[in-house]
C-alpha cells in the first residue's frame, strides 16, 4: 500500500471511528465497514488487515488522528475502534464527566465493559494529589480525551 | 635593583581576606531543607501566595529554607516559594518564581474570537477533516487537518491572524 493509500485509509478509519464513537466487533466486520466507507478505491481486505495490525499504524492513529485501535484480550479477540475527539464546550464536557457507565468494569470514556478482567487493561483516574477520582476506570488510550475534559472543566473552559 | 613600578602615593590594592567555610556549613540539601509540594485551591491569586494567613494552619511544619512547589488546582499557574520564617500560626514566604500556565487553546472558548473549528468528515481531496471558519461570513480559513490541534495551529498561522 503506497503512502497516499495509507493516508486515505487512516482518514477513513478516523471517519468510521467518529461515526460509531466506540466500536467493538470482529476484525472481518471492521474491515468490511472500512472498505464500504472507502468505496471503489478500497484496498484488498488482506492488505487492509495487515496495515491495521501494525503497531506503527495504531500509534499514528492515536497520535494524529484522534482514534484508538487495538485488538482486545477478551475471549473472542474483538477489535476496538474508539474515537478520541473531545467535546470542547464546557457544558458538554461537564455533562460527559458526570455520566457513569452501567458497570463498574467499564471504561468511563468509551463505556466498553471488560467484564472483570480489568488488571492491566483499565486504570484508575488519579487527581493532582494522586488519589483515585470517583472510582473511574479508563483504557490507556481513553485517558487522553478524558483528562483533557477534566482539565477543561477545572479551568472553567479557558 | 629593579625599578619600583608602583609610584609614590599609590599602594597596591589589598586582596580582601575571607574566612573559608567550615565543613559543617555544607551538607546534603535533603538533610537540611524540605521540598514541599502544595496544591493551591482555586481563587488564590499570585499576591495572596505570600500572605501569612494562607499558611497559618500548616506554618508549624515549615522551616526556614524550605522550598514550596505550588501547583494551582485549576492548572492556571505554577509557582516556587521560599520559606523565610515560619512557626505556629504564621509564615513569612518569599515568591521566587511564578509561571502563568497557557490556556487550553483547543477549547471552544480558547479559540481566537470569531472563529470556529468543526469536523467536516471525509470528503476526499483534502476537503474534509478538521476545518476552521470565520463565523461572521462563513469563509473557510483552513481545512483538511487530521486533528484539532493541527487545525488550530494552521488557523493561528494564517495571514489574517499573524
Amino acid at each position: 500500500m503506497n503512502t497516499e493509500d495509507q493516508a486515505t485509509v487512516l482518514r477513513h478509519v478516523q471517519h468510521v471511528a467518529r461515526h460509531f464513537s466506540a466500536l467493538r466487533c470482529s476484525g472481518e466486520k471492521l474491515i468490511e465497514l472500512l472498505r464500504f466507507d472507502i468505496g471503489h478505491a478500497a484496498p484488498e481486505a488482506d492488505a487492509l488487515s495487515n496495515f491495521l495490525r501494525k503497531e506503527d499504524t495504531q500509534k499514528l492513529l492515536e497520535a494524529e488522528y484522534e482514534t484508538a485501535l487495538w485488538i482486545s484480550c477478551d475471549h473472542v479477540k474483538s477489535w476496538r475502534l474508539i474515537c478520541l475527539a473531545t467535546p470542547t464546550e464546557l457544558q458538554n464536557a461537564t455533562a460527559r464527566l458526570q455520566l457513569r457507565p452501567p458497570s463498574g468494569d467499564s471504561c468511563s470514556w468509551c463505556w466498553q465493559a471488560e467484564r472483570g478482567h480489568i488488571d492491566g487493561i483499565l486504570f484508575p483516574e488519579l487527581n493532582l494529589r494522586g488519589e483515585p477520582i470517583d472510582s473511574r476506570l479508563l483504557h490507556r488510550a481513553c485517558m487522553r480525551p478524558w483528562k483533557l475534559m477534566r482539565n477543561l472543566v477545572e479551568r472553567g473552559g479557558v | 635593583m629593579a625599578k619600583n613600578e608602583v609610584s609614590e602615593g599609590q599602594q597596591a590594592p589589598a586582596v580582601p581576606s575571607i574566612k573559608p567555610l567550615t565543613r559543617s556549613a555544607m551538607t546534603f540539601a535533603d538533610a537540611r531543607f524540605v521540598q514541599w509540594s502544595v496544591i493551591m485551591p482555586r481563587g488564590v491569586s499570585k499576591e495572596q501566595l505570600t500572605l501569612s494567613g494562607l499558611w497559618s494552619v500548616i506554618g508549624d511544619q515549615l522551616h526556614t529554607g524550605d522550598r514550596l512547589t505550588v501547583m494551582a488546582e485549576d492548572r492556571s499557574y505554577y509557582a516556587e516559594c521560599l520559606v523565610l520564617d515560619a512557626g505556629r500560626g504564621f509564615a513569612n514566604i518569599h515568591l521566587l518564581n511564578y509561571y502563568h500556565l497557557p490556556a487550553l487553546l483547543v477549547a471552544q472558548e480558547g479559540l481566537p474570537p470569531g472563529f470556529e473549528i468543526f469536523f467536516a468528515g471525509d470528503l476526499g481531496n483534502g476537503d474534509g477533516g478538521y476545518c476552521a471558519k470565520r463565523v461572521c461570513d462563513g469563509v473557510l480559513m483552513t481545512k483538511g487537518h487530521n486533528n484539532r490541534e493541527a487545525c488550530l495551529a494552521a488557523l493561528l498561522e494564517s495571514a489574517t491572524l499573524r
